[in-house]
């Protein structure tokens, strides 16, 4: 299985599923976006800030997959993870996976998330309140 | 998540040859860095430590520390660590408190 792991700064802009699979073997494309709620503990929130531990989260990540591909036979799978501020409704992880049948990708896809929360080093590090946001008023 | 650990043999000192080999790192994450109050620190010339010494020598420094120990993870150079492990000079060593990514 092709694996690609990505932690970036930066907004994640959905894209295209690794590379189209010229040899015609993929009949399943699945798709994954983690979004920011604008509710953290019955408070609303304008962003969430994440930290990660770059170096292991990127190799927890690609162990993990290279691990769950050997379970769920897929094609391709493709992580991006932002970290630092990000505003609600914008995506904290894009996850994308190829696979012959269906059934295998949305079984990598749930363990994998499932893994992800227990793993890797990646943290919610503080909700920035909605009221912070606001412009101040004299 | 498997946790071996992959650099340097036993009793051998690891990481970047030189000087980084004389400094043990530690890192520090999410809440733990405001225990703390600093995001990592380096340790020179220290001694290989075990895992209760080197928790022992941190809540030292930190007693706050202590109340996280159970919930927190060790990794060195980037693994996770099974438990009882030895880090030597050279070392990066990471407390990984309960991760919250996705």
């Amino acid at each position: 299985m092709r694996v690609e792991v990505q932690l970036t700064a930066e907004p994640i802009v959905p894209c295209r599923l690794i590379e189209p699979d010229h040899a015609g073997r993929a009949g399943a494309c699945v798709e994954f976006t983690g979004v920011v709620r604008g509710e953290e503990k019955e408070q609303r929130i304008a962003a969430l800030e994440y930290e990660a531990y770059p170096d292991m989260a990127r190799r927890v990540m690609q162990a993990l997959l290279a691990r769950l591909g050997q379970r769920h036979r897929c094609l391709s799978a493709r992580v991006i993870h932002r970290v630092g501020i990000i505003p609600v409704g914008e995506a904290a992880i894009w996850l994308g996976i190829t696979a012959s049948h269906r059934r295998e990708a949305f079984a990598l896809l749930a363990e994998f998330m499932d893994q992800l929360k227990q793993e890797v080093p990646i943290w919610k590090t503080r909700s920035i309140p909605f009221e912070a946001q606001r412009p101040h008023q004299s | 998540m498997g946790a071996g650990r992959g650099a340097g043999g036993a009793g051998e000192p690891r990481g970047d040859p030189g000087i980084e080999r004389l400094i043990m790192r530690i890192l520090f994450f999410a809440h733990l860095k405001n225990v703390t109050g600093q995001a990592e620190l380096e340790w020179p010339n220290s001694p290989p430590l075990k895992t209760p010494d080197l928790w022992d020598r941190l809540t030292r420094e930190w007693p706050a520390l202590a109340v996280h120990r159970q919930a927190t993870r060790l990794a060195c150079n980037g693994e996770y660590t099974m438990g009882d492990e030895v880090f030597h000079p050279g070392d990066e060593i990471a407390l990984i408190p309960p991760v919250s990514g996705g």
